[in-house]
C-alpha cells in the first residue's frame, strides 16, 4: 500500500488509463500549460503530448460538445471543468447530447465520455463557485454520476468510468485534493453502481457520499459511539446513478433508523430522493423519520464563518442521529 | 428483491380474508396493478393488486384458506431470487410454508440496541403524556413508527396498552420492546380464554359447528356495535296503502317492463323526505356531527347466509324507473357477492322491508353511522274508520328506529309524519 493525495490518485488513473488506450485524450481550461486549475494533470502533457492533452479556450459548452461528438465516433474523451459550477453552461451537451445519443440512435451510437472536476465548498469562494450542483445530472436517465470520497475509491472509480461505455459525470471535491489515503500498489477497479458500507453498525444507518463521507460523518460516528454508545454503520452511496438501493434497504432494515447526508441543499435532492426510496421499500422497518443533514438553503455565504455554519458537520449529524433515536430531548 | 406479499385490508371492516383463487401461478411473471389473487372480505369477493413488478416467486397462503390482513401470502421478486429469508420472517399463521422452523427466532425479544434511552425529567414527561392523551383522543388514532407496529403485531400485543416515550407520545421500538419484557404474552392468553369458556357449553352430540363467514362475522359485530353504542327509541305510524298501491300499479301500467314495487316507492319518498329533514341526515361520527347533504338510501338485500345493505346514491334526484332499475342491479350483484366498498357504504337512512313475510311491524337496528332505519310491514285489509264511517281499508305499519344522539323524538316524529303524508299521497313524493 502507498499513501497518496486525492490529486494524485486521479492523475495516476488517467496516466495508466491514456498508457493503456490510445483513444484516451484529456481536454478542458488549463490542463495542459498549467496542468489543471487544480494539478490533476500534473506531468501528463509531458507524457502524452499536446495532442491528447489539450487546453481549451473558456468555451464549456464547446469542449463539452466537442467531446461529445469525439466519443460519438470511438474516442473516449476526458473532459475537465474547471469546476461544475461553470458545467452549467454546458448542460444542454450533456443532458440533450451526451444523454440521448444512445437512446434515440437505438443503441447504434454510444457515448464513452467522462466529464470530470470539482463541486461544493472549497472555502470562502463565494455563492457561485460552492455549489454541490449533482442532483442536476442524478435527475437525468441516460448519465452515470459518480462521486468519490477517498484517494482509493477516486482511483479505482475515474478508471472504472473512463472504460464505460457512456457518459460518466464524475465529481470531485475542492477540499478533497490534499486529503491522503492509503491505495494499493498494483492496478485495481471499482464497479460503478455499488455503495460500500465503510463502517458496520447495529444502532442507525448513515448514507452518504464525496466529502461528507470524512469531513462531517466519520467525526461524527466517533463521538457518536464514544460519548453515546450509538453504534452506526457509514455507507458510501459512490455512485449516485444508477443507486444501489439494495444495499441501503438491507442497512436500514437491520438498524431501523436512518440519517441521509449530503452537502447540497435540501429541496429535490439526491438526499430526498434516497429517503423517499428507503422510507418505501423499508417502512415497516423504520423507528423513526429518515433525517436529514444538508447545506442550509440559502445560497453559499462568502464569509468563512458563515460557509462553516451552512454545511453540514459532525454536529449536526450528531443531533440527527440522536434524534432519529430519540436522544435529543 | 424479492417483496413479501400480505393480505391487504381491502375494506375498512376487513380483519382477515379467505383466499378464493390465485390469479398468478408460481413462476409466472407479474406486473404492477396485476391482479394477483381473488380474495372474499367481510363483504364481498375483491382482487388484491400487484404493487411492484416481478415474478411470482411462492404462493404462501392456500386456496380456501383464511388469514389475517396483513399475513404473508405469497413472495414476489426476481426470477430465482432465494426466498427462504423472508419466509423465516415470520408471517401467515394459517399459512403452512410459513411455519419453518426459522419463524421462531424473528420475534424481538431481545432487543440489540447497546445504549439506554434517557428517562424524560419529570416536566417533560408529563407534557408528553398529555400530548400522547390528546393525540389518541381524537379518533382514537395511537401514534407508532411503522416498525413498532409491526413488532406489536408479531409479538400479539396491543399498541393502545402502551406508552409511547417517543415525540408526542409516539411508540418507537424500545417501548414495545419494554412490553415484551414485561410479560407482553398477556395479550395471547387473553385472546384464547374466551375460546376455553365457549368450549363449556360447545358442541354435544348431534351439534353441528356452522362455519362463521366474513359476512357473518360483520353483521355480527356492527349489529352489537350499534346495540351498545347507539340509544335508539323507536316511533310507529299506520299508512293508508291505497294511494300507493294505485300510484305503484299506474307506473306499472305505463312501464310494465321496469317491474316498479311499492319499495322503490318507498325508497324515494324516504330520499325527498330525508332532505326536507336535516337532522335525519346527521350522523354521530367519532364524537363530531356530520351533516350529510344528499337523500341516499340504504336497502336492505337478505342473500343467502347473509344480508347486505347497497346504498342508491342520492335517490332524491332519481325517479322510481331509475331505482328500480339501480336496485335490482345492486341486488344481483350482492347476490353474486360482487359489491364494492363504495357500493355499501355513504347512505344516510337504511330501508328495511319485510312486508312479503307478512310480518305485521317490526323495530329495526339502526345500521351505524346512519341515524335511522325504517322498517315496513305487510299491507293488510283492515277495517278503518274514514269520514266517521267503518269501511274496509288497506293499510301497512313502517316504524322508525333513531339514533338518539342526534335525532330527539319530536324531530323523529315531524319526519314520520311527512313520510306518512308523502306515502299516501305519492304525488307529493314530486314536491
Amino acid at each position: 500500500m502507498a499513501e497518496v493525495t486525492y490529486r494524485d490518485a486521479l492523475n495516476q488513473a488517467l496516466a495508466e488509463e491514456m498508457e493503456r488506450d490510445d483513444q484516451i485524450f484529456l481536454m478542458g481550461e488549463e490542463v495542459a500549460l498549467y496542468s489543471g486549475a487544480y494539478k490533476v494533470s500534473q506531468g501528463l502533457l509531458q507524457k502524452f503530448g499536446e495532442k491528447r492533452i489539450i487546453d481549451a479556450p473558456i468555451t464549456e459548452a464547446g469542449f463539452v460538445g466537442l467531446g461529445v461528438g469525439a466519443a460519438h465516433v470511438g474516442m473516449k474523451p476526458v473532459i475537465e471543468v474547471m469546476t461544475f459550477n461553470f458545467a452549467i453552461l454546458a448542460l444542454d451537451q450533456i443532458i440533450n447530447n451526451a444523454a440521448k445519443l444512445r437512446y434515440m440512435s437505438g443503441g447504434q451510437y454510444t457515448v464513452p465520455i467522462v466529464i470530470r472536476g470539482p463541486a461544493g465548498a472549497g472555502g470562502s469562494l463565494g455563492a457561485q463557485h460552492s455549489q454541490s450542483l449533482e442532483q442536476q445530472y442524478v435527475h437525468i436517465p441516460g448519465v452515470k454520476v459518480v462521486m468519490p470520497g477517498t484517494p482509493h475509491d477516486a482511483k479505482g472509480l475515474l478508471k472504472s468510468a473512463i472504460r464505460d461505455p457512456d457518459p460518466v459525470i464524475f465529481i470531485e471535491s475542492e477540499k478533497l485534493y490534499n486529503v491522503k489515503g492509503e491505495i494499493p500498489e498494483e492496478e485495481y477497479l471499482l464497479p460503478i453502481g455499488k455503495a460500500e458500507v465503510k463502517k458496520a453498525g447495529e444502532d442507525v444507518t448513515i448514507i452518504t457520499w464525496s466529502r461528507m463521507l470524512t469531513s462531517a460523518v466519520l467525526p461524527a460516528v466517533e463521538k457518536l459511539e464514544a460519548e453515546e454508545g450509538i453504534s452506526c454503520e457509514v455507507i458510501d452511496v459512490m455512485t449516485l446513478r444508477p443507486l444501489d438501493i439494495e444495499t441501503l434497504i438491507n442497512s436500514v432494515r437491520k438498524t431501523n433508523r436512518c440519517v441521509v447526508v449530503e452537502e447540497s441543499w435540501p429541496q429535490s435532492s439526491v438526499g430526498s430522493w434516497i429517503s423517499h426510496e428507503v422510507q418505501k421499500r423499508a417502512f415497516d422497518y423504520l423507528d423513526a423519520p429518515i433525517g436529514h443533514v444538508h447545506q442550509e438553503d440559502v445560497p453559499m455565504p462568502y464569509a468563512f464563518n458563515l460557509e462553516e455554519a451552512t454545511l453540514p458537520s459532525p454536529a449536526k449529524v450528531v443531533e440527527a442521529v440522536k434524534s432519529a433515536c430519540y436522544l435529543n430531548r | 428483491m424479492a417483496q413479501k406479499i400480505e393480505l391487504l385490508q381491502l375494506s375498512p371492516t376487513m380483519e382477515e380474508g379467505t383466499i378464493v383463487k390465485w390469479l398468478k401461478k408460481e413462476g409466472e411473471k407479474v406486473s404492477a396493478g396485476d391482479a394477483l389473487a381473488e380474495i372474499e372480505t367481510d363483504k364481498a369477493v375483491m382482487e388484491q393488486e400487484a404493487f411492484d413488478d416481478g415474478t411470482m416467486l411462492k404462493i404462501v397462503a392456500e386456496e380456501g384458506s383464511a388469514v389475517k390482513v396483513g399475513s404473508l401470502i405469497a413472495v414476489v421478486g426476481e426470477k430465482g431470487e432465494d426466498v427462504s429469508s423472508l419466509m423465516n420472517g415470520g408471517g401467515a399463521s394459517s399459512a403452512p410454508a410459513a411455519k419453518d422452523e426459522g419463524a421462531v427466532e424473528k420475534p424481538t425479544g431481545t432487543p440489540k440496541v447497546n445504549f439506554k434511552p434517557e428517562p424524560p425529567s419529570g416536566d417533560e414527561a408529563t407534557a408528553s403524556l398529555k400530548t400522547m392523551e390528546a393525540s389518541r383522543g381524537e379518533g382514537g388514532r395511537v401514534l407508532a413508527s411503522p416498525l413498532a407496529r409491526k413488532m406489536a403485531e408479531d409479538a400479539g400485543l396491543n399498541l393502545s396498552d402502551m406508552t409511547g416515550s417517543g415525540p408526542h407520545g409516539r411508540i418507537v421500538k424500545r417501548d414495545v420492546e419494554s412490553a415484551i419484557e414485561s410479560g407482553g404474552a398477556a395479550a395471547p392468553v387473553a385472546e384464547g380464554a374466551p375460546q376455553a369458556a365457549a368450549l363449556t357449553v360447545g358442541p354435544q352430540e348431534g351439534d353441528e359447528e356452522v362455519p362463521l363467514s366474513g359476512m357473518r362475522k360483520t353483521i355480527a359485530r356492527r349489529l352489537v356495535q350499534s346495540r351498545q353504542d347507539v340509544p335508539s327509541f323507536t316511533l310507529t305510524v299506520e299508512v293508508d296503502a291505497e294511494p300507493l298501491q294505485k300510484g305503484v300499479a299506474r307506473v306499472r301500467e305505463a312501464y310494465p317492463e321496469e317491474k316498479v314495487t311499492v319499495t322503490h316507492f318507498i325508497i324515494k319518498a324516504m330520499a325527498s323526505t330525508v332532505m326536507r329533514h336535516e337532522w335525519l341526515r346527521t350522523q354521530w361520527v367519532d364524537g363530531k356531527m356530520v351533516r350529510r347533504n344528499h337523500g341516499s338510501i340504504s336497502c336492505a338485500v337478505a342473500i343467502e347466509d347473509g344480508l347486505l345493505t347497497p346504498v342508491i346514491r342520492n335517490a332524491h334526484g332519481k325517479g322510481v324507473v331509475q331505482i328500480a332499475r339501480e336496485l335490482r342491479e345492486l341486488a344481483g350483484l350482492a347476490r353474486e357477492r360482487k359489491l364494492g366498498e363504495q357500493d355499501l357504504t355513504g347512505g344516510v337512512q337504511t330501508l328495511s322491508n319485510l312486508g312479503m313475510y307478512g310480518i305485521d311491524q317490526f323495530d329495526a337496528i339502526i345500521n351505524p353511522p346512519e341515524a335511522s332505519i325504517l322498517a315496513v310491514g305487510a299491507v293488510a285489509e283492515k277495517p278503518v274508520v274514514k269520514n266517521g264511517e267503518l269501511v274496509a281499508g288497506k293499510v301497512f305499519n313502517i316504524s322508525l328506529s333513531c339514533d338518539h344522539r342526534v335525532v330527539d323524538g319530536a324531530v323523529g316524529a315531524a319526519y314520520l309524519k311527512d313520510l306518512k303524508t308523502a306515502l299516501e299521497d305519492p304525488l307529493l313524493i314530486l314536491v
